[in-house]
């Protein structure tokens, strides 16, 4: 248990710094600014208790929103996304995965696609939103939103596939 | 008692959650108070300081650019150099046959810049901000100008005592008051958030007279830039036969996603302007 805490821990710090310093310096295409980040999210064990997981969450979404200069768009997010993501996996899949850790591995490929995706879209959409905050530039956000999502999905794949 | 009880026990996750999700929109919309910013963006200690040692692996892939800069920054500077001193020879001469009243201030003389360098820098997210290495202690306060050679970069947000985060141009909050070079008209230049190279100069009138690759400067009507800063040039014109106002398209001078150095402009009598300022409102 107290192993699993840490290496909880490290990931949350090595995510947070390579967000902020690997991923955000991504100036030259102008459109795409991946967040990695949610891996973490996503990775956390499906029966950790609910309360942990959204305080988690909400820290994560600090930590890159003091980062970012952001306010606290990155928190709501998160905890949105956190929040959704118990609903999710068990409409998703009708099977009862409590205490898996979700990975390609147990989920399958396309299954973990499908659980990705749909979390990582939620997840930038919220965030392109609030970050724009006016319906004025909806399509930009969207289209934001579509690139990215595409983007995080993939090197969330990669990640996945090292790990293994 | 006992069902208010089991109550908060069966939705304990959803008050949790609707709580933290509060608290987020609270800190979202109160990103520009005073005392929150204090501890909530790149301005403190902390992640300043791990921006400031990111920057300090990364200054070196752009050392090339930055050097072309620096050379043709000289270069201008020689010039200018060479022209201010046939300027003064010439007014030494005048001075010598009648004397010249000393009272004149120099117009220089009424800015002063602080260097500092850019430690952290965003062009593709909708509202972006810089974070530099100088703050309050260094005699940079909140509303000051942020130039850099090549022209306008933003205005100091926040500061704290080694670090400010400075409002970029590309943030649609940013208003620059400019005018064109030719006709003195002047307006506004606001980013749509779109394209970091890009900007649009907003209010020019009809009447004015525009062309396209005009230069587009600041105005000098505010305490925060002197006038005369390029700003940028005029990339296309549109004009519909039922508006009052020009949509110009400008090409912004300062390339945003190589700064390195930036000068923060200090105006001596920045103070005694506003006060007056707030005595005519009164």
């Amino acid at each position: 248990m107290g192993n699993s805490v840490l290496k909880y821990a490290f990931q949350f710090i090595i995510l947070v710094l390579l967000q902020v310093f690997l991923f955000g310096n991504f100036h030259y295409f102008g459109f795409i600014s991946p967040f990695v980040y949610i891996i973490f999210l996503l990775n956390l064990p499906v029966g950790i208790s609910r309360h942990w997981s959204l305080v988690l969450a909400f820290l994560l979404g600090l930590c890159i929103d003091i980062f970012y200069n952001t306010g606290g768009i990155h928190a709501f997010a998160c905890v949105l996304v956190m929040f959704l993501r118990g609903f999710w996996i068990s409409g998703l899949f009708h099977i009862d995965y409590a205490g898996a850790v979700p990975s390609v591995r147990i989920f399958g490929l396309v299954n973990y696609s499908k659980y990705a995706i749909g979390i990582i879209f939620l997840h930038h959409a919220c965030l392109f939103l609030l970050e724009a905050f006016s319906l004025q530039n909806l399509w930009v956000a969207l289209l934001r939103t579509l690139c990215n999502t595409l983007i995080t999905f993939v090197l969330v794949l990669s990640y996945e596939f090292i790990r293994k | 008692m006992e069902n208010l009880i089991r109550f908060f026990q069966r939705f304990s996750a959803l008050l949790l959650f609707i709580v933290l999700e509060i608290i987020a929109i609270v800190l979202m919309v109160n990103r520009n108070n005073y005392h929150l910013s204090m501890f909530m963006n790149s301005s403190n200690a902390v992640s300043g300081g791990f921006y400031q040692m990111s920057n300090g692996v990364t200054e070196y892939f752009g050392l090339r650019h930055k050097n072309e800069g620096l050379s043709d920054e000289n270069n201008r500077l020689k010039n200018e150099n060479q022209q201010l001193r046939k300027q003064l020879a010439a007014y030494q001469s005048l001075k010598d046959k009648r004397a010249v009243a000393d009272t004149l201030v120099p117009v220089s003389e009424q800015y002063t810049y602080i260097r500092a360098k850019v430690i952290n820098n965003t062009v593709n997210n909708f509202q972006n901000y810089l974070t530099i290495n100088k703050g309050l202690r260094d005699g940079i306060r909140p509303d000051m100008g942020v130039v850099c050679a090549d022209g306008v970069v933003g205005i100091v947000m926040h500061a704290s005592q080694h670090y400010s985060v400075v409002l970029s141009m590309l943030n649609p909050n940013s208003r620059i008051s400019s005018r064109l070079d030719s006709c003195r008209n002047f307006g506004s230049v606001v980013w749509d958030g779109l394209n970091p190279d890009r900007c649009d100069l907003i209010e020019i009138p009809r009447h004015a007279k525009v062309h396209e690759g005009e230069k587009v400067i600041t105005s000098g009507f505010s305490s925060i830039f002197p006038e005369g800063i390029p700003v940028g040039t005029v990339h296309s014109i549109e004009l519909k036969p039922s508006d009052n106002f020009y949509n110009i398209t400008i090409d912004l001078a300062t390339d945003f996603r190589r700064l390195s150095y930036v000068e923060v402009i200090a105006y001596t009598h920045r103070d005694e302007m506003v006060e007056l300022e707030k005595e005519v409102k009164k």
